[in-house]
């Protein structure tokens, strides 16, 4: 199991040994880099970061199609050479292979689009700016990989620090919105930390795969159980699942164009991912669905989420505000879906992780677009984008498409999986909250995308009023303004993504995911 | 009695995780809050500390005068190490929080949280 690389055919070379480890080094050496080159040389910032952010995606995506060809075989790497219940070591299945490449490939984007709106928010910032975003990136790619309770908690630090400095960067509210999301996120991994230490009180242990296999003889004790809420109640509070939200709306909304889009589709999404860890291969179903009464009551929370999400993304006056609350909706899926039970659900809540990402993805590059270009983020800086920026309404009608569900899109199967596992569940309440979700979300979409597509140039009609001689040639000017083109291609690609995850679904889901789940999962 | 010198070290720690907490949630300066915060962080040390005690126990120094290592003469060494960066990373959350209350007070010239949002109510009717 531990030599697993060396069996395959893909290689023994020594670098390859090291690539689960290369993936978190590379941006984080990046960072270092960043700040010191970033003293005398500003625009080497961006190049570095997105150098070391190329290099830490080809290490993930690799390590993606070395555990496709082992079978679902986990890779490990032994921090150091120590074994594993003393040392710390990182595991890569197939379920956080598919997230490592999502983490690294959301980073590459969000730094590459940052430049366009960088200049606006935070001038001057530049190798600060670099350095916490690919600092987010290790951590967000650390904590995917761990196999420690422990180091789970410092690389969830490192991630939190940091975005709590990039929200903090933006202007006006920004910065209140951050200290409040430090607040709540320091009482989240607090909680996670007390409970780790229940865990290890009894367990004597904090590696995962040690904990798997002492914690079934501990079914009945209450120090466990205690430990459990409480590592509960903290990835609740990290990702904002209702009704512990609180910080997430107004940290999305006011943080800087650029960190939003790195932050918004990663950080909620790593912690689905890090919370079905914990359910299925720290305290293992047979302990959460058997042992623990009130398991069946998560995913009607989760119906909750969804339907507050929805109903205030539909209110909601400002576009990244509307987003922020979709996002608090997603988390309701992808939470009711890890808490179904079945096959079916997790599938769909691991699947809707990689769709989720790229999607919202989509969404706040949208919203940078519209910042570069000094529009109001409401519905009033929408109309003629469809004439003004085709290729970047391409991209965003994409993410609607997919937000709302619809087929050749990868929101269109994760929703499957996610209503499968519903009906197979008996969770009617969660059942008709997803499709009250799509409603509401084709309601928001629609009704953006007619505003967008059918209401004439605002700057047509301004400048008409002015007078005449400048009248044409202003309008002119604005009507072929270019499209922000470093927001653009990063948003075609993501849009693309979003396609090729519907398309190549069931591949997906057959190499890689299906194997991650465990065979005692029904 | 017994109970209480048993267990004092865990209620105590309770006790401080609940002022910590309670100071966060409810308090309007944000001074007070980073100050909940910085009571907070340390129960919860407090608590991991208190878990590798063990009385009569010596440092867990593997030296080869001493003969083989006998595990049980030993207090627990791995609580107090992770507390090490437990410590670091309460050190750095405190950082930020500081220079994001500067930062607020540098530009709202104030600290009290009621005050900052009725400031910026005034632009923006669409608030939560």
């Amino acid at each position: 199991m531990n030599e697993a690389l060396s069996g395959m055919t893909v290689g023994d070379t020594c670098l390859l040994r090291h690539l689960p480890v290369l993936v978190e080094l590379f941006p984080f050496f990046g960072a270092l880099t960043v700040t010191l080159i970033g003293l005398r040389w500003r625009s080497l910032c961006q190049p570095i970061a997105l150098t070391a952010l190329a290099f830490s995606f080809a290490c993930s995506m690799t390590l993606c199609f070395i555990v496709a060809q082992g079978n679902g075989q986990p890779v490990e790497y032994r921090l150091g050479g120590w074994p594993p219940p003393i040392g710390i070591i990182y595991v890569i299945d197939g379920m956080n292979a598919a997230v490592l490449a999502l983490v690294s490939g959301v980073g590459f984007l969000a730094a590459w689009s940052a430049r366009a709106t960088l200049g606006l928010d935070a001038p001057g910032k530049e190798p600060a700016f670099y350095a916490l975003l690919l600092l987010t990136v290790a951590g967000l790619a650390g904590m995917s990989v761990t196999g420690d309770a422990f180091n789970l908690y410092v690389l969830m630090e490192v991630t939190s620090i940091c975005t709590y400095a990039l929200v903090g960067m933006g202007r006006g509210r920004a910065a209140l919105a951050g200290f409040n999301y430090l607040i709540l996120g320091t009482i989240g991994a607090s909680f996670y930390l007390l409970g780790v230490g229940y865990i290890y009180i009894k367990t004597g242990t904090l590696n995962i795969a040690d904990l798997a296999s002492v914690l079934p003889g501990l079914r009945e004790s209450p120090a466990i159980k205690a430990g459990f809420l409480l590592i509960l109640v903290g990835s609740f509070l990290k990702m904002g699942f209702f009704p512990l939200h609180g910080w997430l709306p107004s940290a999305y909304t006011f943080a800087p164009s650029a960190a939003a889009t790195l932050m918004a589709p990663l950080v909620t999404k790593v912690w689905i991912y890090v919370m079905a860890r914990m359910l299925f291969s720290i305290f293992l179903p047979e302990y959460v669905f058997e042992n623990l009464n009130w398991s069946e009551w998560i995913p009607y929370f989760a119906a909750a989420a969804i339907v507050f999400g929805a109903y205030r993304a539909v209110r909601a006056q400002e576009l990244r505000r509307a987003f922020a609350y979709l996002i608090i909706a997603e988390v309701g899926y992808m939470v009711g879906g890890v808490w179904l039970g079945n096959r079916n659900g997790l599938t769909g809540a691991l699947f809707h992780v990689l769709v989720d990402g790229l999607m919202t993805l989509c969404l706040f590059l949208f919203a940078a677009a519209l910042a570069a270009r000094k529009l109001p983020l409401t519905r009033e800086g929408l109309p003629g984008l469809y004439r003004r920026m085709p290729l970047t309404m391409i991209g965003f009608t994409v993410a609607a498409l997919s937000m709302i569900g619809l087929p050749p899109t990868g929101g269109f199967f994760s929703k499957w999986y996610l209503l499968t596992g519903a009906l197979e569940a008996k969770s009617y309440a969660y059942f008709v909250a997803l499709i009250l979700a799509s409603l509401a979300n084709a309601f928001l979409f629609f009704r953006l995308i007619e505003k967008a597509h059918f209401e004439p140039l605002q700057d047509h009609q301004d400048h008409a009023e002015h007078g005449h001689a400048p009248d044409t040639s202003s309008h002119d000017q604005s009507r072929h303004e270019p499209e922000p083109w470093s927001i653009t291609l990063p948003m075609l690609i993501a849009a693309t993504g979003v396609l090729a995850l519907g398309i190549f679904s069931s591949q997906i889901v057959g190499g890689l995911l299906r194997d991650a789940i465990p065979e005692v999962w029904p | 009695m017994d109970f209480l010198i048993a267990k004092g070290n865990y209620l105590l720690a309770v006790v401080l995780m609940m002022v910590g907490l309670w100071a966060m949630m409810a308090k309007n300066n944000l001074m007070k809050k980073i100050l909940g915060m910085a009571i907070f962080q340390p129960a919860i040390i407090l608590f991991y500390v208190s878990i590798s005690t063990k009385r009569g126990a010596t440092l867990p120094v593997a030296w080869a005068k001493l003969g083989p290592p006998q595990p049980e003469q030993y207090a627990n060494p791995l609580p107090q190490v992770l507390m090490l960066t437990a410590i670091v990373v309460g050190v750095a959350t405190l950082g930020v929080a500081l220079a994001l209350a500067q930062k607020l007070y540098r530009h709202y010239h104030t600290l009290e949280e009621d005050e900052i949002l009725a400031r910026e109510a005034g632009g923006r009717p669409d608030h939560e």
